[in-house]
């Protein structure tokens, strides 16, 4: 595991001043340094190691947020941003102590709709499940994109660190889907970047339409797990609800012809999007808490939500999809085609939970921890890398081995995601020593893990060209010369 | 006041897991146990292009057993789509068997067989299809 750098943050100023300045900035109902409330903040669902905090912020505005990074620069004192704390990569425990900054608390207003040119600005706090809820009630037309995950998860978090989500197939990485943001630099400076950048002080909230064609400073933060500043507001696309909206669901026989079914399906244009789920995933969904593969069943299922503005665009479109499915049987393959309402119905499978908010991740419910080696991956090594993320569950007898994955943009390139539920505190050795072989096997096939925790990074690092290392510290030096932002992320 | 219910067993297998859905909406009905209360018999359900899976009715337990026993009293063998097609009424079972989208073996002369199979199986079908395809936040809300 990595060695988590020690850091004396108490070295310019005591910790009862600095509790006595975060009282000043957000007042006493919104400080804490007691051991029971940090807690909470101190681990995550995955193996990653706890870490206690040394204070919890909870801020309402930028004003306090600026005065706190200006604090924190000059007495070098880490920031870590927080809004669950259900990400999968230990991305909030706090490497180096310091100060959380919960964002999930007040800091949750959904800020603007801007109907014509389909965006919404958000704070940091928003949840999918309040984002939803606030367009079906105001904006019935228009929707966003959402994840396989609780309705809980916060919006911008996903977007900032390129999550995927149930338009993806159609729109790709969620990092793609960011039109601007309002950030708070190291000194203190707070700078709006994207089409939002006119404006000598306060900004039009119509003017979050685009993050092209200036530079595209988005990508100082985009994917630096908040290690370059602190982001406080965030547009994100919003796209037409179309009125016919109807899911299919595949079943495929044999390990890796998979593959096949979602490069195909996922460059036709027909659907919103393609997940797939190996057979144990779907068994655990359905409560089986040790759930195997047997003969005669298929090894995956996927699930394939469609939409379109007209009856007859939605008929062409599943046509396009029957049509696909019936050529790749022709070739050999082993593929049933059904309507995921009546399939879900009968088998008992809530695979709505799967694609319709509010989703629960119904596999992980039977166990108490998490985790993941959650990737881009080019989709031409689907077949080598579920024949050999299979081939490591099985070595190691798994008791709840799940494959998931995605075509993202058409096919441009594809999600793949072993994922591990276990039990926390007794299992996470084993698990790690699972993991540790699934991402060494994942990086050699070319996979980039997403939200990746600091073991993973430093094994990344060795396979990184030197340049692009040479690089990406340069510009963290340079944005954050004293290393409050999220300090260790990224082995930074 | 005892209340007679049939108890089935949690299976593991996907085909079985969709029998056990079906059967165990109605178990705690009285026409249901009435149906299935002592009915001593070995069914095999082969859902294509799945595998075959025997149902046991025994006592007053209805337990799964992946294959096909070597006797059975009555097999059953129809399509997916079939299956669907029956349990959403977009085909009525007996023309289903008419056109051969499902076939059954078995019968001899007890036609009572069939009555009794059409009154365990299908209706319970049609009774899970009926229902909304709910999410899992839907599920048990008195109980949650």
């Amino acid at each position: 595991m990595t060695q988590i750098k020690e850091r004396n943050i108490f070295e310019k100023v005591s910790k009862e001043d600095i509790f006595k300045k975060l009282v000043d900035i957000f007042g006493s109902e919104n400080v804490t340094s007691k051991q029971v409330d940090l807690y909470p903040y101190s681990y995550d669902m995955t193996e990653c190691k706890p870490r206690m905090p040394d204070f919890i912020v909870i801020p309402e505005n930028n004003n306090q947020l600026v005065e706190l990074v200006k604090y924190c620069n000059d007495n070098q004192i880490p920031i870590v941003p927080y809004i669950t704390g259900n990400n999968v990569g230990g991305l909030t425990i706090p490497e180096q102590g310091g100060i959380i900054v919960d964002f999930g608390k007040k800091m949750n207003r959904i800020l603007h709709i801007n109907e014509t040119m389909m965006y919404a600005i958000l704070e940091p706090g928003v949840t999918f499940g309040q984002l939803k809820k606030y367009l079906d009630e105001n904006h019935p037309h228009l929707r966003y994109s959402y994840p396989y995950a609780p309705p809980y998860a916060g919006v911008v978090g996903n977007a900032i660190l390129s999550g995927m989500n149930s338009l993806s197939c159609k729109i790709g990485s969620m990092g793609d889907s960011i039109n601007g943001f309002e950030v708070i630099l190291a000194d203190g400076t707070v700078a709006r970047v994207g089409s939002c950048f006119y404006g000598l002080e306060d900004s039009d909230p119509d003017s979050w339409w685009s993050r092209y064609p200036m530079p595209d400073l988005l990508g100082l933060f985009v994917n630096w797990q908040g290690t370059t500043g602190l982001i406080t507001k965030c547009a994100v696309q919003l796209w037409p609800n179309d009125p016919f909206q109807k899911a299919y669901v595949t079943t495929i026989f044999g390990l890796t012809d998979i593959a096949d079914v979602l490069r195909e399906v996922g460059k036709s244009e027909a659907v919103d999007d393609i997940s797939f789920f190996n057979i144990q995933a779907v068994k655990l969904a359905v409560e089986l808490e040790n759930p195997k593969k047997f003969p005669g069943e298929p090894d995956f299922i996927t699930i394939m939500p469609m939409s379109a503005k007209t009856e007859d665009l939605f008929e062409a479109k599943k046509k396009l999809l029957f049509n696909i499915i019936e050529e790749l049987n022709k070739k050999g393959k082993k593929i049933l085609l059904l309507d995921l309402d009546d399939f879900a119905k009968v088998f008992d499978l809530r695979v709505r939970c799967a694609y319709d908010l509010p989703a629960v991740i119904l596999p992980t419910v039977p166990r108490s921890g998490l985790t993941w080696f959650g990737s881009y991956a080019p989709t031409h090594k689907f077949e080598e890398l579920i024949e050999k993320a299979d081939a490591i569950f099985q070595k190691y007898d798994y008791h709840s081995p799940i494959l998931y994955g995605k075509i993202m943009k058409y096919g441009h390139y594809g999600i793949f995601r072993p994922i591990l539920p276990y039990n926390k505190y007794k299992e996470e050795e084993y698990v790690h020593k699972i993991m540790e072989e699934i991402t060494d096997m994942c990086l050699e096939a070319g996979c980039i893990p997403y939200k990746t925790p600091n073991w993973m990074t430093e094994k990344m690092r060795k396979k990184i060209n030197p340049g692009w290392i040479k690089l990406f510290e340069k510009i963290k030096s340079c944005m954050d010369p004293n290393n409050i932002f999220n300090p260790g992320r990224w082995n930074l | 006041m005892n209340i007679k219910m049939i108890s089935i067993q949690e299976p593991e297998d996907l085909i079985s897991i969709a029998l056990y859905n079906i059967f165990s909406k109605r178990k705690d009905e009285k026409e249901f146990y009435k149906l299935v209360h002592d009915w001593n018999k070995k069914i095999v359900i082969y859902v294509e292009p799945f595998y075959p899976v025997t149902v046991i009715f025994e006592g007053d337990e209805i337990q799964f057993q992946r294959g096909e026993v070597e006797i059975p009293d009555l097999k059953v063998k129809m399509h997916i789509n079939a299956m669907l097609d029956m349990a959403y009424e977009r085909i009525n079972p007996f023309f289903a068997m008419e056109e051969g989208h499902m076939e059954i073996e078995g019968l001899g002369q007890d036609s009572s067989k069939l009555a009794k199979f059409y009154s365990i199986f299908m209706v319970s079908l049609q009774r899970v299809a009926q229902q909304e395809n709910q999410n899992y936040y839907e599920l048990n809300k008195k109980t949650r």
